[in-house]
């Protein structure tokens, strides 16, 4: 049994013309992509700005909805739960955000803020929430919890505000934690304190992650699993370490050439960039492949005919005509 | 001679819960040609020298008796008049979220072509016709479309090589760029990255990049300050702050920046957080967060060690046994 599965989910935006006019352009955010991510696993959602990304997180946590597809949570399909239900279901996912400040009211106090959700999900009694409060400060190595309840967000720079956050994301006992961006608004100097706390709860706590990211360095660090999104597509899966070694798809081999290594010997290399320009406008897709007019390998057939993906080896999915 | 020279920079800021040294007592150099990094963590007081150097410190802050020499001249015995010209023609700078710098309801042709008109004389066809090369020079796809966008049709990328454009449409000798990349996604970076280095070559500019990612730094920058609460404490050629960094502080920024790559277990992070400069500070700042603290660290400041073109601010250097060593 898969632990989140997901079947050729789609999304689409309409854009509105005129009044009363039905739309007829549509912005392909998520196109048909499919996945499976498995139980006490880090699973990496990787592309660049506008890749659909963002759109996939809020499909699976029921923000909204998607025009087609299933997502099976525990071989239950969530797309059509509503009340109760969908109040549990809430219980088991979680988000933490990329900017921890605009993810924390600014007019309440910490205490407010992580007590909340226990109180609306009835997790326990009034008395006990107070305990539990300082013990989930504890967990996210907010030492002493005591001198942090009473603060308000203002008050906690930006490393300690994203461990509130994660603090908050952890209150109601989670299955999956679904983080979107979560270090990129963050110093390198803090970045390894943050991923290092998700890396210890997820051994800790059997926690399933998806993470989002544009940084390919932190996904292959973090991830068991990584997928490869462009245009509202997946064009690669393969397991987070080979993402650095074993890249096939054009798309991915041009993300990687654009990390930055810190070795300044490297920077006598002349590279050539491969990705060119950004993603497209997602409002017309090309029939062919989407990634064609930024691909420097392109051959007759991308054009015309979309590759699916298929796999190529063991763990590893490649969505183009070259393999 | 260097194009830009920071003596005894210090920025105070006076308010009623006491004084806030941003900027303390820093000492740069920027030679001709030259790409310098400023590096540190965020509120270390990097952007507040490049706000200092512009002379663009937001009140109640301060300079308290520094020089800044530009071309050999100082700036500060400079009359107000006399200073816009040199932020609008002689130094460009580029800041770090490019949607908060474009006026949102200004086409960008007509962003770029106010410089020029105001600074070059230029009337407006031919402002806007060379905005037009500008734009190409950026590598801006159709630029003659481009010119007609507002800034909200733009993708952060795109808008970051306007900023950048303006920024260097009058020439400028020196560009400061402050966190040029942190809003964009690794790809566009790398490409506005290249695009920088090769602007500096065509166009024989000095940068002044500021960020908080050594890692970064190193691709572009020739030389590199380390700057921790307002204070430098080392300063080499990027080489050496790769291979032989001195200071604790470089040394562990280095890791953080080096360790997602390695296959170990736990990423590196620095603990603790930067000190609050409201408070004197009595001995070597980073003395709290460093991993090898002496006594003497937490007593005074240490005084400058320099080895050729290394300087260091430590008191693990510059003992007796270290310079026999040498």
């Amino acid at each position: 049994m898969s632990f989140l599965e997901i079947k050729h989910l789609k999304k689409l935006f309409p854009i509105k013309s005129m009044f009363l006019k039905k739309p007829d352009k549509f912005i392909h955010a998520v196109d048909e992509i499919s996945f499976e991510i498995e139980e006490g696993k880090a699973f990496g959602l990787v592309g660049e700005t506008g890749s659909g990304k963002t759109t996939t997180a809020r499909l699976i946590l029921r923000l909204i909805d998607p025009d087609s597809g299933e997502i099976l949570f525990r071989n239950e399909n969530i797309i059509n739960l509503r009340g109760d239900k969908l109040l549990d279901f809430r219980k088991s996912t979680q988000m933490i955000f990329q900017e921890p400040s605009s993810a924390l009211n600014p007019r309440k106090t910490i205490r407010y803020i992580l007590s909340r959700p226990m109180e609306i999900h009835n997790l326990y009694p009034r008395q006990e929430i107070n305990e539990h409060l300082n013990y989930l400060l504890k967990i996210v190595n907010l030492n002493p919890p005591e001198a942090f309840l009473d603060k308000f967000p203002y008050e906690l720079s930006g490393g300690q505000k994203q461990r509130v956050v994660t603090a908050r994301a952890l209150s109601l006992n989670p299955e999956l934690i679904i983080m979107d961006e979560p270090v990129s608004s963050l110093d390198v100097s803090l970045r390894g304190q943050i991923l290092n706390l998700m890396k210890e709860l997820q051994y800790k706590f059997n926690l399933t992650y998806l993470l989002i990211s544009h940084d390919i360095s932190v996904i292959q660090w973090f991830c068991d699993h990584v997928a490869v999104m462009y245009f509202g597509k997946i064009v690669e899966i393969l397991k987070g370490p080979e993402i650095l070694t074993n890249p096939l798809h054009p798309y991915t081999k041009g993300l990687i050439e654009s990390v930055l290594k810190p070795d300044p010997r490297e920077r006598t290399i002349v590279k050539n960039i491969i990705l060119k320009g950004e993603v497209p406008s997602p409002t017309n897709p090309p029939p062919g492949c989407r990634f064609f007019d930024r691909c420097p390998l392109a051959m007759k057939i991308c054009k015309f005919e979309e590759p699916k993906l298929k796999s190529v080896s063991k763990d590893h999915m490649v969505a183009c005509h070259l393999y | 001679m260097p194009i830009l020279k920071i003596e005894n920079l210090k920025v105070y800021y006076f308010s009623i819960k006491g004084v806030f040294k941003a900027v303390d007592e820093i000492n740069l150099e920027v030679k001709e040609g030259e790409s310098v990094g400023l590096v540190g963590e965020s509120g270390c007081g990097k952007s507040t020298v490049a706000l200092a150097i512009l002379d663009l410190v937001p009140s109640p802050g301060k300079k308290v008796d520094s020089k800044i020499f530009f071309r050999g001249e100082n700036l500060e015995e400079k009359s107000n008049k006399e200073k816009r010209e040199i932020r609008g023609k002689e130094i460009g700078i580029v800041f770090q979220d490019p949607s908060l710098y474009l006026n949102p309801v200004l086409r960008i042709g007509d962003q770029i072509s106010e410089v020029l008109i105001l600074h070059k004389g230029l009337s407006k066809k031919e402002a806007m016709a060379k905005s037009i090369e500008i734009l190409s020079m950026l590598e801006i796809p159709s630029p003659e479309e481009v010119i007609k966008y507002y800034p909200h049709q733009l993708s952060g990328g795109m808008k970051q090589r306007v900023i950048i454009g303006i920024a260097i449409a009058r020439n400028p000798y020196l560009l400061i760029a402050d966190e040029p990349t942190t809003a964009l996604d690794v790809s566009v970076q790398f490409q506005i990255l290249e695009l920088l280095k090769n602007l500096k070559k065509q166009m024989n500019l000095s940068l002044l990049f500021i960020s908080h990612d050594l890692g970064l730094v190193t691709n572009i920058c020739d030389r590199v300050y380390v700057m921790y609460a307002g204070k430098i404490c080392e300063s080499a050629k990027i080489e050496d702050i790769y291979n032989s960094p001195l200071h604790p502080y470089t040394k562990r920024l280095l890791d953080c920046a080096v360790s997602v790559y390695r296959k170990e277990k736990n990423l590196d992070f620095i603990t603790g957080e930067v000190p609050d400069v409201s408070k004197s500070l009595i001995g070597c700042p980073f003395a709290p967060r460093c991993n090898s603290v002496k006594e003497i660290c937490l007593k005074e400041f240490p005084p400058i060690f320099e080895k050729k073109d290394h300087s260091v601010y430590c008191w693990l250097y510059g003992g007796e046994d270290e310079l026999s060593r040498d």
